[in-house]
């Protein structure tokens, strides 16, 4: 049995043992062979995806030419895979679409190895909570909220305890550098703080996968590389990593960059199957 | 051992989803405060005219009660079998005086036997009528006197040969002072006058009568003559307000098998009239009560929809770390019933303010029913509930990915 404690620190992070899980795919019963691919016990690395999208494409209501047609991307656990473009290139509607934020409108999506394009609002809102975390390109803290506060965000959607979620969230406070912000209201830090705050809320519930839409944005270049510090701290105890970014830093640390492009219908130049 | 089970759906504990609605509140105190004034002026309002509509009609009540009727005539019918001489029992101004509400009672009936009544002196012959009364009558009738005494107990044991004349029949009668005796005759019978009417209530032709008391009328002429119309009729006095009850009582006391022989005539009081003035008055509070709420009810909704719009980026960010629908919406929910639980309490302190100070100044006895002050916190509630109702279906249709764009405001 896997054992992960809130720091998530220790042992290699296990990945998932989805085999039993895959050949219940394309049952009609999503959530229950779903909750049994991830309730697995993670033993041992797999070779399978945890983010598998096959030919997923987006089209914002109302607009005629998608924002994000047809990709390809598979990205494997603990990998730190970085996105690179231009600005309305569709890095963004990617980590939307990847965070389950958005539906593609083509294509399909595989998560952890199954389906969940067509998942209900409950099971999409259960996996956004319980296995994703996410970094803004704006920190986007409550700012007349504490910096505790701020961090026990998502896990108080987790159903946990006040106690319990405030230990999270300082362990996770801790692990970014600002357990001593810890009841500083979000709205009087510097905004490199705040996005470290903003990280800390990401991971605060453990989440196993992370997603990063330009995090580095608003930041100095000497913030910038705190964060991108953190980022890949993070992802050496083996969480997996999906930035957005135009940080060359954050690129260089990567296992793989992929640049986004924003011509042609196949606005991914690169083969993210591989 | 934690065990991770990703796909169990996200919750919200209810004990969480109202801490977060009031650390949300307490953020932003000034909001809460305009939110809650339209329900604490709302509230103020329901409570101020429920608690001055029963204050006044408390007054109403008592200013009332001073034209309530106070007199109860009760005579047998004429109608059916001839009814015994006296149809009352003997002791039927005790059975009368042991109701509630009765100050006095007694029975008349009026002498007709076709023979003027003469008073002695100078001058020529002179009439009035006469009336046979019980001493119980003359209390009934609040008899004052401007000279002399009244006939009591023992007159009537005694069968004295005594008499009362009223202030016209005594200026009839050409007697103005009792400072020498006056006798006046009836049928030929003498009678002293001892004493002259000033005022009294129940009927006027008390004014115009000699009145003698009823044992000595008929130890010298003998019951009342049914057939002459000369019925005994019975006259009881009762406390204000009492008398609707007396009126419904008193035949039962006097026969228990026959209740409906007897006639009871109340005088009109002002009973239907207060009703409609308390009625009208309660109406007209109770419409502007919930007219006012109803604007508070739309204030707590229009805050709480400016506060939700300004807010989308928070419920998007909500939602996108997992927060689902039925939770933002009892987020926002929560947060429009506190504001209005908070304006229903400042509203029912206020509105009992109010009720005290008005009546204060108007003299009045404040009158407050605990069912018109301690509904008040649960109607603000109920007011916050409906008005974060539409504000909470729009937040929960927020979509995170679009409102994760603005910045966060809060």
């Amino acid at each position: 049995m896997a054992t992960e404690s809130l720091s998530g620190r220790g042992a290699a992070r296990p990945t998932r043992a989805l085999h039993a899980a895959l050949s219940g795919r394309g049952a009609a019963r999503p959530t229950r062979a779903l909750e049994r691919a991830l309730t697995q016990p993670i033993s041992r690395p797999s070779a399978q995806p945890l983010i598998e999208l096959r030919g997923a494409g987006v089209t914002y209501p109302g607009q005629r030419s998608p924002a994000l047609s047809a990709v390809d991307l598979a990205v494997r656990h603990g990998e730190l895979v970085t996105l690179t473009g231009p600005p309305g290139s569709g890095k963004s509607t990617l980590l939307s679409l990847v965070g389950l934020l958005l539906r593609p409108t083509t294509g399909s999506y595989l998560l952890n190895g199954f389906e969940v394009t067509t998942l209900g609002d409950k099971d999409r809102t259960a996996l956004r909570g319980r296995m994703m975390g996410r970094v803004f390109q704006r920190p986007q803290l409550l700012a007349s909220r504490s910096v505790l506060d701020n961090v026990m965000l998502p896990v108080l959607y987790a159903g946990v305890r006040r106690p319990q979620r405030a230990n999270a969230a300082a362990a996770a406070l801790e692990r970014v550098g600002m357990t001593h912000r810890m009841h500083t209201l979000a709205g009087e830090l510097p905004a490199g703080e705040q996005q470290r705050v903003a990280i800390a809320r990401a991971i605060a519930g453990n989440p196993s996968l992370l997603l990063c839409d330009d995090p580095t944005a608003s930041l100095d270049d000497m913030a910038a590389a705190e964060v991108i510090g953190l980022l890949v701290s993070l992802h050496k105890g083996s969480t997996t990593v999906l930035v957005a970014t135009r940080d060359q830093l954050a690129a260089a640390h990567s296992s793989r960059s992929l640049a986004v492009d924003p011509g042609g219908s196949g606005k991914f130049a690169g083969d993210f199957s591989q | 051992m934690i065990r991770r089970r990703i796909s169990q759906p996200t919750r919200l504990r209810s004990a969480d989803a109202i801490g977060e609605a009031c650390t949300a509140i307490l953020v932003k105190p000034a909001r809460a405060v305009v939110a809650s004034l339209g329900t604490l002026l709302g509230v103020a309002w329901f409570v101020t005219a429920l608690g001055l509509a029963s204050t006044a009609g408390a007054h109403v009540t008592s200013a009332f009660a001073h034209r309530l009727p106070t007199h109860v005539w009760i005579s047998p019918k004429r109608a059916g079998p001839a009814p015994p001489a006296v149809p009352y029992p003997a002791d039927v101004q005790q059975r009368l005086r042991a109701l509630h509400g009765v100050i006095a009672a007694g029975f008349f009936w009026p002498l007709r036997r076709g023979r003027p009544v003469v008073a002695s002196g100078p001058g020529a012959a002179r009439q009035a009528p006469v009336i046979a009364a019980s001493p119980g009558f003359l209390a009934a009738a609040a008899v004052q006197l401007s000279d002399g005494r009244l006939f009591d107990a023992w007159d009537q044991a005694h069968h004295a040969q005594v008499c009362v004349a009223g202030t016209v029949a005594a200026r009839a009668l050409g007697i103005r002072t009792l400072r020498k005796q006056r006798t006046v005759y009836i049928d030929n019978v003498p009678c002293v006058v001892i004493g002259i009417v000033s005022s009294a209530s129940g009927r006027d032709s008390i004014q115009r009568s000699v009145m003698l008391p009823s044992a000595t009328a008929i130890a010298l002429w003998g019951p009342p003559d049914e057939r002459a119309g000369a019925m005994p009729a019975l006259l009881i006095l009762t406390r204000p307000g009492a008398a609707s009850m007396v009126a419904r009582q008193a035949p039962l006391v006097l026969s228990q098998d026959r209740p409906d022989q007897f006639l009871v005539r109340l005088p009109p009081g002002p009973g239907p009239l207060r009703g409609q003035v308390i009625s009208t008055l309660n109406s007209l509070f109770y419409a502007l009560g919930w007219v006012s709420l109803a604007i508070g009810t739309l204030s707590i909704a229009s805050v709480t929809w400016l506060s939700v719009r300004e807010r989308s980026a928070e419920f998007g960010l909500r939602r996108a770390v997992g927060a689902r629908r039925r939770h933002i919406v009892a987020h926002v929910i929560c947060e429009s019933a506190i504001v209005g639980l908070i304006g229903g309490l400042a509203g029912a302190s206020l509105g009992v303010t109010t009720i005290i100070l008005v009546a204060r100044a108007r003299g009045w006895v404040p009158v407050v029913a605990p069912l018109t002050v301690l509904p008040a916190p649960v109607a603000g509630t109920a007011a916050g509930i409906m008005a974060g109702i539409i504000p909470a279906m729009f937040a929960a249709r927020i979509q995170p990915a679009e409102a994760l764009t603005r910045s966060l405001a809060a």
